[in-house]
């Protein structure tokens, strides 16, 4: 969750002149954050060009609102939650998270013993989440990566607690199924 | 089996914590671009409401009359005596021409003033980076593509970076060979304006101690044949001006140029004239007379960049100089004798010395709107009588729209 140290500085260094809308500082603080951003919108969204324009949208939305950063906590944890909220209200303007199944064709799912992911590289597993029905994918992502509760979850999307939780299971098994298929072949 | 997925899920977790994509130049310009607009708006509306309610104040007080009234004069007693004896004895003379009234010019048109506006070299190379494009660098993550659609996105994205570094680089190449070429040269055309203005006269700025403006030298002591009598009424001085910059350095800037001006008043008394008018067999006409002086100026002015917002959306700058101005035209008109024009001796110069402030709004990148009050000093001097003349320190203050080329 932590930023490379010289990274975490040099947004610090640069932060009060981009609060006052200096452009290079903004840029060093674009620079430091885009890749990560960008790979989260890609887990998000699912494709490159709506994750684009999330990231985009979420960058605009941070320099606009950089005033209201206090310093309490992180940056990039402030910076996290932007874009996660940006792709979540993208998400909800698609009307994509209302997929959901049934907890118990999730749990008949959930039988076997979960495969090991350290075999996989960053580009295959993110294909995989991507694959994943929007949905399942949202609720895995904020439960799994950025440790939401499915009470914070379901406030959040506007579901209830078992559908969070029958989402998870649903993207665990979906996941697994597709690692185990990979390791077959 | 919750053991089970919590170890699966930490696994996940550190494979995509840290994990990063890269970013197609493009999102940043947008971003940029984006940005820019909204601090535009935010800047637009910060400064264009106050800013044109200045204007409007100014435009309101030089139409009522506030700023500029015609200044009187007191005239010579003795001169206004003779002229009262002429035209109560001239019994022949038109009963209209003796109960003539005074009455004030009407005020000069006003005119824009352009003080150029573009950005040196030096200012460009300061602002536009932000729109240069970062360089792009190689994510340390595993290599592999997630589809062949993203992978020739990705080359597509870096084909068009590497086009983009090139513009960037031939940019960033002419930019540098324009300032050495400005630091070699000194001087540098920097740009051209279009100028008018309206100089207002101070009424509360008195002269002679005792409220009243002392009188210049007589337009009686000429040899047109005009005799003056009673107060004059001034119109507003009225100045158009072509010219051109040159930048010295990136806040420093040399301008200089072509201006005419157009000086107007009238007054009561009465003209000589050669010959018998209306057959009758007084050779006078006494009545209301516009004395018009115009003049053909080149000024040197500096100018001095103080404050400028980094979208070069507003500017203020202090800048002072100095004006010689050529009397080309110096004629009298005698109000109800139409095309009855006398001239009278031109020539000569006009000094001046001015300091000033000016503001300079940017509404796109050809129109501007200003607000630019100075101060002039006109160098007493042997010149036909005017406002000038009689009020040698005059308070300017130009307000309108400007025209950038």
């Amino acid at each position: 969750m932590q930023l490379f140290e010289d990274k975490a500085h040099l947004i610090e260094r640069m932060l009060e002149k981009a609060k006052e809308g200096d452009r290079r500082a903004q840029k060093a603080i674009y620079d430091a954050l885009a890749e990560k951003m960008f790979a989260l919108c890609i887990r998000y969204m699912g494709d490159r060009e709506t994750a684009e324009d999330v990231l985009q949208d979420g960058f605009v939305t941070l320099f606009t609102k950089l005033d209201t950063y206090t310093g309490d906590g992180a940056f990039e944890g402030w910076a996290r939650k932007i874009f996660v909220n940006t792709a979540l209200m993208s998400l909800r303007k698609n009307d994509v998270l209302k997929e959901s199944e049934d907890v118990d064709s999730a749990r008949s799912m959930t039988s076997e013993t979960p495969s090991a992911v350290q075999d996989l590289g960053y580009k295959e597993l993110c294909r995989m989440i991507a694959e994943l029905p929007a949905g399942f994918r949202t609720v895995f992502n904020l439960y799994v990566v950025e440790g939401y509760s499915h009470q914070d979850i379901a406030e959040e999307l506007g579901i209830s607690v078992t559908t969070s939780r029958s989402q998870l299971l649903r993207a665990r098994a979906i996941l697994q199924a597709k690692i185990k298929e990979r390791e077959k072949n | 089996m919750q053991d089970n997925w919590q170890e699966f899920d930490r696994q996940i977790q550190s494979v995509l914590q840290d994990a990063g994509e890269k970013v197609p130049g493009r999102v940043w310009r947008a971003v940029s671009s984006r940005l820019d607009s909204a601090a535009s708006a935010a800047l637009w509306w910060r400064w264009a409401v106050p800013a044109f309610a200045a204007a409007a104040i100014v435009a309101v007080l030089f139409l009522t009359g506030t700023i500029g009234t015609p200044v009187s004069t007191s005239g010579d007693v003795d001169i206004l005596a003779e002229t009262e004896v002429i035209s109560s004895q001239d019994s022949t003379a038109p009963d209209y021409l003796a109960s003539l009234e005074l009455t004030e010019l009407e005020p000069a048109a006003e005119a824009g003033r352009k003080v150029e506006r573009r950005p040196s070299i030096r200012q460009i190379a300061v602002t536009e980076p932000a729109e240069l494009p970062e360089p792009v660098e190689e994510v340390s993550e595993e290599p592999a593509a997630i589809s062949d659609d993203s992978a020739a996105e990705e080359r597509k994205d870096a084909a068009t970076a590497e086009t983009y570094d090139a513009e960037a680089a031939a940019q960033w190449a002419r930019i540098e060979k324009e300032e050495n070429r400005h630091k070699s040269e000194g001087l540098k055309l920097r740009s051209m304006y279009a100028q008018g203005s309206v100089g207002g006269n101070d009424s509360n700025i008195k002269y002679g101690g005792n409220g009243i403006s002392q009188m210049a030298p007589g337009a009686g002591s000429s040899d047109s044949g005009i005799t003056e009598a009673g107060q004059s009424t001034y119109g507003v001085p009225f100045t158009l001006g072509l010219g051109v910059r040159f930048g010295v350095t990136d806040k420093l800037s040399i301008g200089t140029g072509l201006d005419y001006s157009l000086l107007t008043r009238s007054f009561v008394g009465s003209y000589a004239y050669p010959g018998s008018y209306y057959g009758g067999s007084a050779n006078s006409y006494s009545g209301h007379i516009i004395h018009t002086v115009q003049y053909l100026g080149v000024p040197v002015n500096v100018y001095y960049e103080l404050l400028q917002t980094r979208d070069d959306l507003m500017k203020v700058y202090a800048w002072g100089g100095v004006e010689a101005d050529y009397c080309i035209s110096n004629k009298y008109s005698l109000l109800t004798m139409v095309n009855t024009i006398v001239p009278d001796k031109a020539g000569g110069f006009q000094f001046s010395a001015a300091l000033g402030l000016g503001l300079e709004f940017k509404l796109n990148d050809f129109l501007g709107l200003y607000a630019d009050p100075s101060v002039r000093y006109f160098i007493p001097g042997n010149q036909p009588k005017s406002v000038r003349t009689d009020k040698p320190l005059m308070f300017n203050f130009d307000a309108g729209l400007r025209f950038n080329f």
